[in-house]
């Protein structure tokens, strides 16, 4: 086991009444794509902030590098790089501007800080844009122009929260290839998103966040083993009479039969040879069948099954606190 | 009326920077329109004196005091650089030093001289004030000398000579009611309220409007209404209803401040014609702004053109400086701005400007004008903009 | 890194829009403004002669006298126009004249008729013959106004004229009244004229009287304190600089500039707060402390910002030829200092609160206008209006502060009152600043 770069013990923080983090509990190790996974006011980046020291915390410890972080632990900041959720470049500079403005943040030497700036820029893949302003770059340049300010130094740590917003699919894939890249190169990487797919493409390691807390945590296998349905059918039919269900429900590992649309659906657990023993059913009942597919299943049914819900929609979705100072 | 309900709700959430504005210019107009004195019948100007008497004798005594009768004597350190400041500012008129040796010197003419006069006056520059100030003490001086001469002594000469410099001449103030249409219900003091709503009018509701017509005239909010049921017709004349309520709730919120100013609900025809003007004035303004925003620019340019409009306006047709003070060729470029029609108006209803009631009217039709001219405008700049 | 960050900070400043426009084109703008309309205003409303018709109905040769004379002085301060009452009234409704004296005759006495200089001569002859041979000239002649003066003569008015020609001094009895269009300081000054000559005609009939009377001492004695004409009033220069209470408009604009470097100022807060701005959570966590980024920040908006009022104060000095004195470094500095608190002031002020930096923006605006509009830049007479009543508004009025700052530059001879007014701005600088780090440290925020 790697060592331990982030340690978040038993952290709470609440807007006014609401508890938007609850005694939540993250490790995570170096070398890691660590995906932090949740659908809009889950609490993901309310976790980033207090990580980063940005917004205070009501109860628990969070530790980088071993160290408390604090709002004056500038060591512990010059090893991280921060990839915020809103593009974050200043309008009136150029791509080569933006990227050396804030890298000057964190190194000081000229010549050192020139090579980090000139491959920070190659690695996003803006060598052709390095005099554009953002206000001429696309979505998804500009999202590549963010990520370029926040690696520039090398850093250790990279948290990138929700990236590929507003995205298109060239630049995301860019972008998704990019940060395994940096894992490779050693950095550790923490990345939220409410994309199920992306986060199932490159995390290494995922912690699926609900209403401030953790609700699951594993790699994708061990949290798709966790649900019960390891397997589904589908078979396009007309609707079987009872027996039928009943035969199909008294087959070896399977869950749960049922009919709906024109399409049989079978849910399994465990075994290997699940289709098999459905169409040997269907056959010996001379039903007649369209077609016929198996799906493994997805984070998206990890985690429908773990919270029981579709993704919440507006209403759901706690008030926006107002500030108070910080004593 | 969807278009015209959007273009309030924007208007709400836009409605503090409006107050501010609103609280701003209130706050102008109490200690400027106050300032102003009434003269209704001929009153002879008083001047703000201010007086050092270094003979501290009874005969400089009774001249301050025979000074203090017809003017304002204001109390001042003897510090050069405040007496600068206070007649660099127009706080005193004039500035007085009362020489030692005044009284003894009263008594006899042959000891002055060029050098050695009797006062001294700390001048700043030439002014109607200090021509004044010099007539009165040289024929006051004279006076009291002359009685003296004729027999009197110092103590009955000085009374004598004031019930001599205490004749008036009978003025009579000409005025031919044919041609002026002066009232006593709209004075020139309270006028000073009007004239900055040049300055107030174009700052409020430009900054008031402006945003509201570039929300909606914003790309995807125009491209949402354009594709919406509402047809282009409907939509711009519901946001020119919609700015005509906002302006009229402007001009409604002003006038009701003016009366607080006047002191009651406005009297007379001059009163009424005065309104009627800021209210043109006030539809020309919001007419400015439909203008302005056809142009699609940003926030920030709209600003600084409504600043540069304001102020300009403002100075060249006679808002802040009256227009008798300004040059022939400022007051010559200030007629082709609306402010000059609306500011003279102002100035022939309070009496500032001589003027009959066709000279109203040619105000009010040279605004209507400059309307229909922006309005034209618009319609113009609005199609290039559609069509490209 | 401090350097690349003022670097950075500079190069935002001269490509943001805003910067441009509003302290670099407004105030250009404004300058041609303020120097078209006011550049010759001094002239025309400073002190000249009084324009006044005259309307004899009475002639009278001693008020010619006195106004001649008058008129002869280094500055005459009334200028007459002699002619008849239909030609007076055109004049002052047309505005070429402020008022109009009648000289009447009194109470009771037909008016003589007014002769011409030519027929004032042949009056004279006539009442020398009438003197001399008892008999006056015949009334056979063409001259209408001669016959009618003769016939007026005839009707019993020979002896009065006789009598103030034998006198020695024609001072004749006349009223004097005054005819205006509405009140005023010309009005009023030449109402004071009438009015002396008037106390003049009575002291000099006065004089005559007792003259007549054989009492010729004291009759003397006050018929020469009467002539004696040397002045009573010596004036003092207060200052040798620019006197022109209109120049005020321009150390306004410069105080204008000075103050709109809030705009500018107000970035800096709202740039390096993370619940303001995305740009402020990026610099929050950054490995350079908070204090020592802002001070970057601040210094390049500083450079900026006197580079605009210096190139404010060149256009004004060098292409409108507006007279600041000759102290002209000092009048950059001024620049310098103005320019330094306007940023200060929009630094402190955008610590404050949660708003938008658009919301924040629109209060600052509204902020300037006022402070500009205390500090006498749209109507003149609220600067002196504050210093009777509200001196205080005026001292912590950074737009006053500026504005009085090149005002004491130009007409005080020693510099005491105007570093007074350099320490202010600099005071309130460093508590701008104080105010602002205070606002900003705030490291960690209850909400984002």
């Amino acid at each position: 086991m790697g060592k331990t770069v982030v340690k978040i013990e038993n952290l709470v923080k609440n807007y006014a009444e609401l508890r938007a983090l609850d005694h939540l509990n993250l490790e995570i190790e170096e070398g890691e794509i660590f995906g932090l996974l949740g659908p809009n006011g889950s609490g993901k980046t309310t976790t980033i902030s207090c990580l980063l020291s940005l917004l205070s915390y009501d109860e628990g410890t969070i530790r980088i590098f071993g160290e408390t972080m604090t709002p004056v632990s500038y060591d512990l900041k010059s090893r991280i790089g921060i990839i915020p959720q809103n593009v974050a470049v200043l309008n009136e500079l150029t791509v080569y501007e933006n990227v050396d403005c804030f890298c000057g943040l964190y190194i000081k030497d000229w010549a050192q800080r020139k090579q980090c700036v000139d491959e920070a820029i190659a690695f996003v893949g803006l060598e052709d844009f390095v005099k554009f302003r953002p206000r001429k770059l696309s979505g998804g340049l500009l999202r590549r122009l963010n990520i370029a300010c926040g690696i520039a130094h090398k850093p250790e740590l990279i948290i990138l929260d929700e990236p590929t917003v507003a995205v298109d699919p060239q630049s995301r894939n860019k972008i998704l290839e990019g940060i395994v890249e940096l894992n490779r190169r050693g950095a550790t990487v923490i990345y939220t998103s409410h994309y199920m797919e992306e986060v199932e493409q490159i995390c290494t390691r995922i912690c699926i966040m609900d209403r401030g807390k953790k609700i699951a945590e594993g790699t994708k296998d061990e949290l798709k083993r966790t649900i019960k349905n390891t397997e589904t059918i589908y078979v396009e039919m007309a609707e079987p009479d009872s027996t039928v269900f009943q035969k199909m429900r008294s087959l070896t590992h399977v869950n749960d039969v049922n009919w709906a649309d024109g399409k049989l659906t079978v849910g399994c657990a465990g075994g290997r040879h699940n289709l098999l023993q459905i169409m040997e059913l269907i056959r010996s009942e001379n039903l007649d069948f369209g077609r016929v597919y198996s799906e493994l299943p997805t984070l998206n049914d990890v985690f429908l099954t773990i919270t029981g819900k579709e993704l919440r929609d507006k209403n759901e979705r706690p008030e926006e606190p107002t500030a108070k100072k910080k004593k | 009326m969807q278009v015209f309900k959007l273009f309030f709700k924007i208007a709400r959430s836009k409605i503090g920077i409006s107050l501010l504005f609103l609280a701003v210019f209130m706050t102008i107009c109490f200690p400027m329109t106050r300032a102003t004195r009434e003269q209704s019948n001929f009153e002879e100007t008083s001047l703000s004196l201010y007086i050092y008497d270094e003979d501290q004798s009874e005969a400089s005594r009774r001249l301050i005091e025979n000074l203090a009768a017809n003017n304002d004597i204001v109390e001042l350190p003897h510090d050069r650089q405040m007496i600068l400041d206070a007649m660099y500012y127009e706080i005193v008129d004039y500035a007085l030093v009362i020489r030692a040796g005044y009284e003894s010197r009263l008594l006899n003419a042959d000891e002055d001289t060029a050098e050695e006069t009797l006062f001294e006056t700390y001048h700043m520059h030439d002014s109607y004030a200090a021509a004044m100030m010099s007539l009165y003490l040289n024929d006051y001086v004279r006076s009291v000398r002359t009685r003296m001469a004729l027999g009197l002594e110092l103590p009955e000469a000085i009374p004598e000579a004031e019930k001599d410099l205490a004749r008036e001449i009978p003025v009579e103030i000409v005025a031919d009611p044919a041609k002026e249409i002066k009232d006593e219900n709209f004075t020139e003091s309270f006028s000073v309220f009007f004239r900055l709503l040049t300055y107030i009018f174009v700052a409020v509701i430009t900054n008031a409007l402006c945003p509201i017509l570039l929300s909606l005239n914003s790309g995807d909010q125009q491209k949402r209404i354009q594709c919406s049921s509402v047809s282009t017709s409907s939509a711009i004349a519901q946001t020119f209803l919609g700015s005509a309520v906002m302006v009229v709730l402007i001009w409604l919120t002003f006038m009701a401040c003016g009366m607080i100013l006047y002191g009651g609900f406005y009297k007379g025809m001059n009163c009424a014609l005065a309104v009627g003007d800021a209210f043109l004035f006030a539809l020309l303004t919001a007419m400015f702004s439909i203008f302005l925003c056809s142009f699609r620019l940003g926030t920030m340019a709209v600003g600084m053109i409504s600043q540069i409009v304001g102020l300009g306006m403002s100075f060249l047709c006679g808002a802040f400086l009256p227009q008798s003070m300004l040059d022939s060729s400022v007051l010559t470029v200030g007629k082709l701005l609306p402010g000059y029609w609306y500011v003279k108006a102002i100035d022939i209803l309070s009496g500032a400007q001589t003027g009959t009631m066709h000279d109203i009217w040619v105000c009010f039709g040279a605004q209507a004008g400059f309307f229909l001219l922006l309005l034209i405008l618009t319609v113009i700049v609005s199609s290039c903009q559609m069509k490209r | 890194m401090f350097f690349n960050a003022v670097k950075y900070e500079i190069l935002q400043n001269l490509r943001n829009r805003q910067v441009i426009v509003w302290l670099l084109l407004f105030p250009l703008v404004m300058g041609v403004l303020y120097k078209f309309t006011f550049g010759s205003i001094y002239e025309k409303n400073s002190f000249s002669a009084v324009p006044a018709a005259v309307v004899e109905h009475k002639e009278d040769v001693i008020f010619h006298l006195v106004m001649d004379a008058m008129a002869e002085a280094k500055n005459p301060i009334l200028n007459t126009t002699y002619c008849d009452e239909e030609k007076a009234y055109a004049l002052l409704e047309s505005g070429e004249i402020k008022g109009i004296l009648v000289i009447d005759p009194p109470e009771g006495e037909e008016s003589a008729p007014v002769l011409s200089a030519e027929q004032n001569a042949a009056a004279m002859d006539a009442i020398r013959q009438y003197l001399t041979e008892g008999r006056l000239p015949d009334t056979d002649t063409e001259d209408e106004s001669w016959t009618e003066f003769l016939s007026w003569l005839d009707r019993g008015y020979l002896e009065q004229f006789v009598g103030m020609y034998q006198g020695g001094e024609l001072i004749p009895e006349t009223r004097l009244s005054l005819k205006v269009k509405g009140s005023g300081v010309a009005q009023t000054t030449i109402k004071k004229m009438a009015e002396m000559y008037a106390n003049l005609q009575i002291m000099g009939r006065e004089l005559a009287r007792q003259n007549g009377a054989g009492e010729g001492g004291n009759s003397e004695k006050a018929a020469k304190v009467m002539e004696f004409d040397a002045p009573v009033v010596t004036n003092l220069e207060l200052t040798k600089g620019n006197t022109d209470p209109f120049a005020s408009y321009m150390y306004n604009l410069i105080a204008m500039v000075a103050i709109f470097g809030s705009l500018a100022g107000l970035s800096i807060a709202v740039n390096h707060q993370a619940n303001l701005s995305a740009v402020g959570a990026r610099r929050s966590c950054s490995g350079t402390p908070k204090l020592i980024a802002v001070l970057a920040s601040l210094m390049g908006y500083f450079v900026s910002e006197i580079a605009c009022v210096s190139v404010t104060v060149t256009f004004l000095v060098f292409v409108l030829k507006v007279d600041f004195g000759d102290r002209l470094p000092w009048v950059y500095l001024t620049g310098v200092c103005g320019g330094m608190m306007g940023v200060a002031m929009g630094f402190c002020f955008g610590g404050i609160g949660k708003w938008s930096q658009g919301a924040k923006t629109g209060i600052i605006m509204a902020l300037n206008m006022t402070l500009c509009f205390l500090s006498g830049a749209m109507v003149p007479g609220i600067k002196g209006l504050l210093i009777t009543r509200s001196p205080i508004v005026n001292a912590l009025n950074p737009a006053a502060v500026v504005c009085d700052s090149l005002y004491y530059l130009s007409v005080d001879a020693d510099l005491t009152r105007y570093f007074g007014k350099l320490l202010a701005m600099l005071i309130f600088t460093a508590v701008f600043v104080l105010l602002g780090f205070l606002l900003t440290r705030r490291r960690q925020y209850a909400s984002l």
